[in-house]
């Protein structure tokens, strides 16, 4: 059997709510293998984002394992953790999370710039994921320059700039109006089938569930639903 | 990319920048201004003690000093004159007999001083003394001794031009003498307290009396540049080993301690300006940091490294100083050119400067290598007070980070 790009083994975090422990996440199993196109669905407060979070190095778990590749990464220091986020874990935001002091051109460049990328490489491949997501003519523009959608597709060129084993997405779609939604839908799910990159998103957004190969639910912390489609 | 970002990030805001860069401008400025203020008044007591009244070096008899009498002579004065007027380092030489704690007395009233008896071809060329008198003659005009003493001294005796004064003293021979002067010229000096203690007549009419058996207790010398001070000091004192060779920071070391602290307390003063600039300097580098909480999470998460981000907070804050640094010492030399120039005139205070050997006008100076220095320390007060703001932005956690409005 091939290894998962994702695996989490017993997933836990427990926050202490005053004396009461209160369990986000409540021993997940879950696999999630190369290519797949996979939303995390569920109501607010049944713990989407501490999931992707712990999957993402970015919260501690309080019990449990997360694998990416076959790697345990729960003893990894904080900035070791970061080195690893940069170079195998593209992110994308709810609220774009772009710098705001750059154009479109160098907030896709500086993630490859902290990987220690020449400058000729990098500029080419920048230019290369923005013309992929439809900003050919926005290169120079600063995120306040951009709309939502905009923003949105610059900040996907960014999380695959540093070309990572997958791409997480926490509500990237929360922000959007419908037609930007459905571009970003269209462009993320384009990159999947063509570069079979794995994606995985925590979504309240239908647009987003509807066009997932698979949907896990969670409720209270525990997947209570796991479907696959066609 | 890091400092560029750093430098986008610094006019993000501009008007909070600005200020910043501005205080630290003025902060620096102030205090600079203050310095080239205090030095422009201890320079002038410097220059009126060395020119006016001790000179950079003198040499006398070591009993004259200890005990502070005046009929300890320097055996052969006027070989050792000789050989001091030989060394090219030295402007001008004179020697005098010198009688400190000496009553001099007129018609109408009465006052101790130091009388120096002096070869007054000589002593304008050590002390510049006939460029002072306000009134009368130097020392000619009159078949009597003659005597030129300070306005103040003579408005304390109530004594005019062509008055007669008298003096006694013991010689050399343990006798009383008492000697009369005719005053024929007044002085004035930035310092009161020489312009009331000192009086002057010639060195001949005094050693008639004296019986020194030589001719002089003291010898005063000016040099062309204070650098030589050390050397032509050590080379005296070992042309007469027998003699006590001083130089000024030894003949007036209330002077000497205003000059060698005058860099420590400025610098504390400085140190306090810099010190109330750097609680700004973190509380607005704070206030950008909390600001961009989100975004500085984002950038951790996205796998920026502690130190990067360290770097950038740094960055920032060097940006402004350096824009503020140079920017308060180019007002600070405009000014104190300018006012240099122009002098602050504290005529209304003259009396009580004078007593402590400052002038009425001041001149702000400030040598070159303290602009330097001064600019140094603001950027370094800058950059350490950026270490705390910039400590709390790699110690957020990107999770609690990115949770931020």
């Amino acid at each position: 059997m091939e290894t998962p790009v994702i695996e989490t083994r017993g997933l836990t975090r427990t926050y202490d709510a005053d004396t009461v422990p209160v369990h986000a996440v409540n021993g997940i199993d879950l696999r999630v293998e190369k290519g797949e196109f996979t939303a995390i669905i569920g109501p607010s407060g049944c713990g989407k984002t501490t999931l992707m979070n712990m999957i993402g190095g970015l919260d501690e778990p309080t019990a449990g394992h997360v694998l990416i590749d076959g790697e345990d990464i729960g003893h990894k220091s904080a900035n070791a953790m970061i080195a690893y986020r940069l170079h195998h874990i593209g992110f994308v935001f709810q609220a774009y999370n772009l710098i705001p002091v750059l154009t479109a051109l160098e907030n896709v460049s500086f993630v490859m710039l902290l990987q220690g990328v020449k400058k000729r490489e990098r500029q080419q491949r920048a230019q290369e994921l923005l013309a992929s997501v439809g900003l050919m003519d926005k290169l120079d523009k600063r995120p306040n320059e951009l709309s939502g959608g905009q923003q949105q597709r610059v900040a996907v060129a960014r999380a695959l700039a540093s070309r990572p084993r997958f791409v997480l997405a926490d509500e990237p779609t929360a922000n959007l109006d419908s037609h930007s939604t459905n571009d970003l839908i269209d462009l993320m799910a384009e990159l999947n089938r063509k570069d079979n990159m794995t994606f995985l998103f925590a979504t309240h957004d239908q647009r987003v569930i509807d066009r997932a190969r698979r949907v896990v639910t969670l409720e209270d912390g525990r997947i209570v639903k796991d479907e696959k489609r066609g | 990319m890091v400092p560029l970002i750093a430098w986008r990030n610094v006019w993000r805001n501009r008007l909070r920048s600005l200020l910043v860069a501005l205080s630290i401008a003025v902060g620096l400025w102030g205090g600079t201004f203050f310095m080239a203020v205090s030095w422009g008044m201890y320079a002038h007591q410097l220059d009126t003690v060395i020119n006016d009244q001790v000179s950079h070096i003198q040499v006398h008899a070591p009993r004259f000093r200890d005990d502070d009498d005046g009929r300890y002579g320097i055996p052969e004065a006027d070989v050792l004159l000789d050989s001091i007027r030989t060394d090219s380092r030295v402007k001008a030489a004179t020697e005098r007999i010198v009688l400190p704690g000496v009553m001099v007395q007129s018609t109408a009233n009465s006052a101790g001083v130091s009388v120096l008896g002096i070869d007054p071809k000589d002593e304008e060329k050590v002390t510049g003394l006939h460029d002072r008198l306000t009134d009368g003659t130097y020392f000619t005009g009159t078949k009597s001794a003659p005597m030129v003493m300070g306005a103040k001294l003579a408005q304390k005796l109530k004594i005019d031009l062509r008055g007669r004064t008298v003096i006694s003293f013991l010689n050399a021979q343990d006798s009383l003498v008492a000697m009369s002067f005719r005053v024929v010229g007044l002085y004035h000096s930035g310092n009161s307290a020489l312009e009331e203690g000192t009086v002057y007549v010639r060195r001949e009419d005094l050693a008639r009396q004296m019986h020194l058996g030589t001719p002089a207790n003291e010898i005063a010398v000016l040099l062309t540049d204070e650098k030589d001070l050390d050397a032509v000091q050590r080379k005296m004192q070992a042309m007469r080993p027998d003699m006590r060779v001083e130089s000024w920071k030894e003949l007036s070391p209330e002077l000497r301690l205003v000059v060698d602290s005058f860099s420590q307390y400025t610098y504390i003063f400085i140190g306090i300006i810099l010190l109330a600039l750097m609680f700004g300097i973190v509380n607005t580098m704070l206030m950008a940091v909390l600001e961009r909480t989100r975004e500085l999470g984002m950038l951790m998460a996205i796998g920026m490294e502690r130190r990067r981000v360290f770097a950038m907070v740094m960055w920032e804050t060097v940006y402004m100083a350096v824009i503020g640094a140079p920017l308060g010492m180019l007002l600070a030399w405009v000014s104190i050119q300018v006012v240099g120039r122009t002098g602050i005139d504290l005529t209304a205070f003259a009396a009580g400067l004078s007593s402590y050997g400052f002038d009425a006008v001041i001149h702000p100076a400030l040598a070159a290598n303290f602009y330097l220095e001064i600019a140094g320390l603001g950027i370094a007060a800058a950059i350490l007070s950026a270490i705390y703001p910039a400590w709390k932005a790699v110690r957020m956690r990107p999770t609690e980070a990115l949770r931020k409005i």
